[in-house]
């Protein structure tokens, strides 16, 4: 599905990923793990187009996607749902998730089952439709930017850490939203994150990113059940 | 008549004459916004489109057969309509070719997010059509000659309070104005290309994450605000003298009707350009002619110093 080979990026000559290569079949829900400025929002604005690649390629279901220009990515079915929730803040709850399905234009009747689909997912999105985004809080910003992807219908979703400035109980009922998703609808999820237990627990598969290198990766139990993994991000 | 008859007779008939000019201010006002309000972009450039809009409607009214068809009353205002799908164009080559070599997504990083050289590319270009325009066209002020500019409508007031006198070139003009905001409004608020319009002026990267493209929405927003400045100019055309120096007198107006209202709210800069219109004719009732831009500025420093977002800025988001 989504195949990224020795990608690097650089900022003003600073490495901020060196030759990194994850993958994500079909269908699977990935995690990236790793500190703060390991690089893991640098890889998804490279595949969404938002940064430029230095070196290494980047396919999705076999096409070059370094060859499509940004704003037709998402016409490909990739969603990203950006660090900081970015929602649009002088636009209501409703046309938020309208902007979401840009690529689809979908009729009116399909419209609304998708509407209904995601509102049932995230019934405060339904209570505040008419409100404007910039009103929200944080957690239901957070809701909001993923039914806005969600909307599009993605084959491949990015999310760039969801749980980001939330509370516990919220940032659980975020995870939760996401596993349903993921569970009912069948799309390839690649999650950042760095709640580790949160994001390994969900995931098939997962990569360790540090200092813009994969430094480990493999399954949820290899991942779990690694020293190294334990100490710095499970704290156990 | 009883002197208290006849200060209500000459407010009305100033508060008319306000309201017709400053719709019109909006309208130009409105050019200015959507621009800024999309792009992030000041464009000093502005009151050159609104003259070459003025020199449109003249020239596509007297260097043409159009007058000898429709007279030239009825020919102004084809000629205004005729004005926003060539401005339009104009304002989607310009960006093509030159604005966007200076703004959008990609100067978002850099110090100054461009706007040094947005200032001097705009002011080049204010510049170059100002001068082109001279070449061309000449220093000698024209006019439309429409019969409309000196007639007016007499519209009597109940009892013997007398009656009120409204402009019918300006009228005309103001309905327009209205009606081409009111259908901007509506199709931001309406269409998906409006709200599309609306996303990638409040975050654009996002807005490229949705699959918008920010740059297609500048050009239409470029083009947008350029037709409607020069429309806005053919409409002032039906009424007021033009020369290639013409823009300098309205640019005022536009960019402190622009900061009334709010810097990014379209509704807001109309509702400015209207304060502007009435104020600078209510104003000629207790002030000397010379000073009806003084009365302007001193409405304008009032609300700056009081509400320094403006009418209709918005006052803070929540993070």
């Amino acid at each position: 599905m989504l195949k990224v080979d020795a990608l690097s990026v650089t900022y003003g000559g600073l490495l901020a990923l060196d030759r990194v290569s994850i993958h994500a079949d079909e269908g699977e829900f990935i995690a990236i793990v790793g500190p703060n400025g390991a690089g893991k929002s640098t890889l998804f604005k490279a595949i969404s187009g938002t940064v430029a690649a230095a070196h290494g390629t980047i396919t999705l279901e076999g096409a070059d996607l370094l060859a499509v220009p940004p704003p037709l990515r998402p016409h490909r079915g990739i969603a990203h749902v950006p660090e900081g929730r970015q929602v649009f803040k002088s636009l209501s709850v409703a046309d938020n998730i309208a902007m979401g399905a840009w690529p689809l234009a979908p009729q009116p009747a399909e419209w609304k089952r998708t509407l209904d689909r995601l509102h049932a997912l995230f019934p405060v999105l339904a209570e505040r439709s008419d409100q404007l985004a910039g009103t929200l809080s944080g957690g239901e910003q957070q809701m909001l930017a993923i039914a806005r992807a969600l909307a599009g219908k993605p084959r491949l979703l990015l999310l760039d850490e969801p749980s980001m400035g939330l509370s516990p109980r919220i940032a659980d009922l975020i995870f939760e939203g996401i596993q349903t998703v993921h569970k009912t609808e069948g799309m390839t999820v690649v999650l950042v994150e760095q709640r580790a237990v949160e994001a390994l627990s969900s995931c098939n598969r997962g990569y360790v990113l540090e200092s813009g290198r994969v430094v480990l990766q493999g399954s949820q139990a290899d991942l779990l059940g690694d020293d190294r993994v334990r100490k710095a991000y499970l704290g156990r | 008549m009883s002197d208290v008859l006849f200060i209500v007779e000459s407010a009305l008939q100033a508060l008319t004459a306000g309201l017709a000019l400053g719709s019109i201010y909006g309208l130009m006002c409105v050019g200015l916004a959507v621009i800024f309000g999309i792009m992030r972009v000041i464009n000093f450039a502005q009151g050159e489109f609104l003259m070459l809009g003025m020199y449109f409607a003249f020239y596509a009214l007297i260097g043409t057969a159009l007058k000898d068809w429709t007279g030239s009353a009825l020919g102004s205002y084809v000629a205004v309509i005729g004005s926003a799908p060539l401005f339009y164009a104009a304002g989607t080559l310009i960006h093509r070719t030159l604005m966007s070599r200076v703004s959008g997504i990609k100067v978002l990083a850099t110090d100054d997010e461009g706007q040094s050289a947005q200032l001097i590319l705009t002011l080049g270009l204010s510049l170059v059509l100002q001068n082109g325009a001279l070449i061309l066209f000449g220093s000698a002020p024209r006019g439309l000659g429409s019969s409309l500019a000196s007639a007016a409508w007499e519209v009597g007031l109940p009892g013997d309070a007398g009656s009120i006198f409204i402009n019918q070139a300006r009228a005309i003009a103001g309905v327009l104005a209205v009606v081409m905001t009111v259908g901007l409004a509506l199709f931001m608020s309406r269409t998906r290309l409006g709200k599309g319009l609306r996303a990638a002026a409040d975050n654009p990267v996002a807005a490229t994450y949705m699959g918008i493209d920010v740059a297609r929405c500048h050009r239409i927003a470029f083009g947008l605000g350029t037709a409607l400045t020069a429309v806005a100019g053919a409409l002032v055309a039906t009424y007021y003298p033009l020369q290639p120096y013409v823009g300098l007198e309205f640019v005022v107006i536009m960019y402190a009707g622009v900061v009334l209202g709010g810097m990014d709210s379209i509704k807001g800069a109309f509702w400015g350009g209207l304060l502007i219109g009435v104020v600078q004719q209510m104003s000629a009732l207790i002030l000397p002619t010379q000073l009806q831009t003084t009365a302007i500025f001193v409405i304008f420093l009032l609300v700056v110093f009081f509400m320094p977002q403006g009418l209709f800025g918005r006052v803070s988001d929540r993070a």
